[in-house]
């Protein structure tokens, strides 16, 4: 099956050309501001590119890894890592982990990365990102597409008037964010 | 101006501190104090074997490369004027081999606010 175009994308040289750096942490600071990152972010979240079709790309340059001699998609992994770095799903938390515990020096590069994400991880709060629309008869929960990963970068609305994010206490239960919590969240 | 083909075997801090032998990842700002590099003073002009190095906004350390050649600017009877292109001689990253580039030219959007520091080993 053909790979969605922002995700093709990914494996172009003239993205590798444009986030190029020998620093795990300076990737991650250029892949944060990549318009290519960003437009996959945003079919991701509106389901245009599903955890599936992350799943199936990954294994897919996975597939390479054996037949060449340097791999070249560790920005694609890199860029994956850093779209699940505040995604909470178990896809990304799988996905983190076991990248993280590579260690082999033709994806030195992804693998940094993938620590990085984790430790950025480590400090989000636990947010429960479900949007709420309020309705005469009260509150009606939006689900987005890829439901599981909806977690700490999208906000939650309780009051049509003032947009306020909630902390998840339990499945039924919500707090409003601290402001710390919300930073974080920015 | 391409120099070496693209190898996994070091990146740039590697090619710049470690003789080309192995990649070097972390602490390169450590390396740098202890190794002796001050950051040139402003109007201080780089010269060849200087470093360049490239910050992002962030203020993470993107890559560094060594200073080859500088172009004086000349009027017509050769007397310098002040300095032209800074070249540099890169390894960008395991997909690139070195090249030598003016330190202008790189492929990072110009909005991204990556600065450009040199740092020297001499007195």
């Amino acid at each position: 099956m053909m790979a969605h175009k922002s995700l093709l994308e990914l494996v172009s040289l003239d993205f590798e050309a444009s986030v190029v750096t020998s620093s795990a942490s300076g990737l991650c600071a250029l892949l944060r501001k990549s318009s290519r990152l960003h437009r996959l972010r945003a079919d991701h979240r509106s389901g245009a590119v599903t955890d599936d079709n992350l799943r199936q790309f990954v294994d897919s340059l996975l597939s390479e890894f054996a037949t060449l001699e340097s791999f070249p998609h560790q920005v694609a992994l890199a860029t994956i890592a850093v779209l699940f770095e505040n995604r909470h799903s178990p896809l990304a938390e799988d996905y983190l982990i076991d990248l993280s515990r590579v260690r082999t020096a033709r994806l030195r590069m992804a693998a940094s990365v993938a620590r990085i994400c984790l430790r950025n991880r480590s400090l989000l709060p636990k947010v429960a990102a479900k949007t709420f629309e309020q309705l005469d008869n009260g509150l009606r929960e939006h689900r987005p597409p890829n439901e599981e990963s909806n977690i700490a970068d999208t906000t939650s609305y309780v009051d049509k008037d003032e947009r306020v994010p909630l902390a998840f206490i339990d499945e039924r239960r919500y707090r409003y964010c601290s402001d710390s919590e919300l930073q974080l969240m920015r | 101006m391409n120099r070496k083909p693209a190898t996994g075997v070091y990146n740039c801090f590697g090619m710049v501190f470690a003789s080309r032998r192995t990649s070097v990842d972390d602490d390169i700002e450590k390396v740098l104090r202890e190794d002796g590099f001050r950051q040139l003073n402003t109007g201080e002009k780089p010269r060849t074997g200087d470093l360049v190095c490239y910050r992002a906004e962030s203020a993470d350390l993107l890559h560094v490369a060594v200073v080859t050649r500088i172009d004086p600017i000349v009027d017509s009877s050769n007397q310098e004027l002040g300095t032209g292109g800074v070249f540099a001689l890169s390894k960008w990253n395991d997909s690139f081999g070195e090249d030598e580039h003016n330190i202008k030219n790189h492929a990072w959007d110009p909005d991204w606010g990556i600065a450009i520091e040199f740092f020297t080993d001499r007195p």
